[in-house]
């Protein structure tokens, strides 16, 4: 048999075998309401959402108050040097005769 | 006055869903021509081309309006088509079929008086269709494109995303692989 010919008939047959584009009842209404589906509300990735932007929310707000407790803390020691300080720690603990 | 297409995207992409509806309505037709060119069963059939809609829709953003929409979508259904073709090779690589008997005779016509045995006979057209399910997806896709619907290679490229070299190199091994199971069908007699 001549392979050739045999290819050349199928694959005209093929061309010949023009596919319907018949489109069945309520199409449009079946793929629009798998869109809505899809287009709807995701209760997970919105969860994870909040979950997110409420971290970041913690750590600005931990950088804030960081910031103004070390400004506070900087402000409350201004006028005592380093060596004062040192002076106060150390004699903290000594008791003197007037004391009691 | 009907909105266009670019109109109607820009609505879809601002929310408006109910927007997209006229461009389904408008293309579906083309679509399902298309995909019953890769499957047969109707739900088949319906599910490829509800998927075609899905990822439109999903990656609307990224169509430019440099081409038409049509375009685009077309490239989308081609990729949908290869997807489904190669979901379901391995029910293609166990099924074996047994030629029936008008299939038998039509192929004895083609051997000995080939005039007689015309394309446009049923048992052709079945043969034909075997034929196409028994093909690797990869092959299927390049002999629907090239030789069934008679589209170039450029066009070819276009639809698949594939090079150019790449579309002939898989139509050169496409030919190859048809013309193999045309012996086994032509002297087993099965495919």
């Amino acid at each position: 048999m001549d392979l050739h010919e045999l290819e050349r008939k199928l694959i005209a047959a093929a061309r010949a075998q023009v596919p319907s584009d018949a489109v069945p009842p309520a199409f449009e209404a079946r793929v629009m309401a798998r869109l809505r589906e899809l287009h709807g509300p995701d209760f997970v990735t919105a969860w994870a959402q909040g979950l997110w932007r409420g971290a970041l929310a913690s750590l600005a707000a931990t950088a804030v108050v960081g910031l103004a407790l070390a400004l506070v803390t900087q402000l409350a020691t201004d006028g005592e040097s380093v060596a004062e300080r040192f002076e106060t720690a150390m004699l903290a603990g000594i008791e003197l005769e007037g004391d009691q | 006055m009907d909105p266009t297409d670019q109109e109607l995207i820009a609505a879809v992409r601002a929310g408006r869903i109910e927007c997209f509806e006229p461009l389904v309505r408008k293309y579906s037709p083309r679509l399902f021509a298309t995909a019953r060119r890769y499957a047969r069963r109707d739900s088949d059939v319906e599910d490829i081309v509800q998927e075609i809609w899905v990822r439109a829709y999903q990656k609307l953003d990224t169509y430019r309006a440099t081409a038409p929409f049509e375009h685009w979508l077309m490239r989308i259904a081609v990729r949908v088509c290869y997807d489904f073709l190669r979901a379901h090779q391995r029910s293609r690589e166990s099924a074996f079929s047994e030629l029936s008997q008008s299939e038998l005779d039509w192929l004895e016509r083609v051997g000995k008086q080939p005039e007689s045995a015309t394309e446009q006979a049923d048992a052709a057209r079945e043969l034909v269709q075997k034929l196409l399910d028994r093909l690797s997806p990869s092959a299927r896709l390049v002999i629907t494109l090239l030789a069934i619907e008679g589209r170039s290679v450029k066009e070819v490229a276009r639809l698949t995303g594939w090079s150019v070299p790449a579309v002939k190199v898989r139509a050169f091994r496409a030919r190859a692989e048809l013309r193999r199971l045309l012996a086994r069908m032509a002297t087993g007699k099965y495919l």
